[in-house]
């Protein structure tokens, strides 16, 4: 036990504070992915909800954007951000396409409808005119 | 109302002889032989001239044959003379509307809503005010 003990050299003591520190280093990097994580978090939230709720929230949504690519310094990420931004922007105009087609279609629906319901009803007015002629 | 009463004093063998003859003129319409439903109309019109029915068909079919202005003329002047028949007033109104004179038709139609009388009639004539009522795109 006691040689154990007294076996402890200096270059073993330098060890474990090197393992220390490396640990500490750890310690304050994982904290450092934490809280850029938070902050990731935090911006595409606010990216995502603030122009549903707030007053004023594209212009919000537009910061946070830009926040977030700046945080991150990547420009692909920005591109991919463009990209979603304008597919968003096509995927509205052809929704607003759909509507007008749709609409369009029920416009003449009732159009047919009402002109195939014309055709009926002349058709059975002539009919009974011609009947009343018998009695 | 002298033609009505003149409608009403015909032979009722020689109206009904009229009336199968509209009834053929109908069906051949429908077959689209429509020179043979013209000329069922025209024996139609021969056997009851003081009808405004047999003239109304007839009209109808020369519309269904392209012949759009003699129809209109015809259907004006069954409006003359026969102003109580609300069937020549609503056909005549159709003709206005597709000749593309809506003003006319809409008095027609206003005239033809005071004399309608049967429930066809005023079918007929809430139909053709649901076709042509919308404004046209």
């Amino acid at each position: 036990m006691v040689n154990r003990i007294g076996g402890h050299s200096r270059g073993a003591m330098s060890v474990g504070h090197k393992t220390m520190a490396k640990a500490e280093q750890e310690k304050k990097g994982t904290f450092k992915k934490v809280l850029s994580g938070s902050v990731d978090v935090a911006l595409q939230a606010t990216s995502a909800v603030a122009p549903a709720l707030l007053p004023g929230g594209t212009l919000l949504k537009m910061g946070a954007d830009k926040l977030y690519q700046l945080k991150n310094g990547e420009q692909a990420q920005g591109q991919e951000l463009d990209k979603m931004w304008q597919m968003q922007q096509d995927s509205q105009m052809f929704n607003m396409q759909y509507m007008q087609l749709q609409q369009r279609i029920q416009a003449d629906n009732r159009d047919f409808s009402a002109m195939s319901n014309l055709l009926k009803v002349r058709h059975d007015t002539a009919k009974a005119a011609i009947n009343n002629m018998h009695a | 109302m002298m033609a009505k009463a003149n409608a009403e004093t015909i032979d009722p063998e020689v109206r009904a002889q009229a009336g199968r003859e509209l009834g053929r003129a109908m069906v051949l319409l429908e077959m689209e032989e429509s020179e043979a439903a013209l000329q069922a109309c025209e024996r139609a019109v021969g056997l009851a001239p003081q009808d405004a029915t047999p003239a109304v068909v007839r009209a109808l079919v020369w519309q269904a044959m392209g012949r759009g202005r003699e129809a209109l003329m015809e259907l004006k002047r069954i409006t003359r003379a026969w102003p109580e028949s609300a069937l020549g007033h609503i056909h005549f109104a159709e003709a206005c509307f597709l000749g593309g004179r809506e003003r006319a038709g809409w008095r027609a139609m206003d005239r033809a809503r005071q004399v309608c009388e049967t429930e066809d009639e005023r079918a007929l004539w809430g139909a053709m005010q649901e076709a042509w009522g919308a404004p046209r795109p």
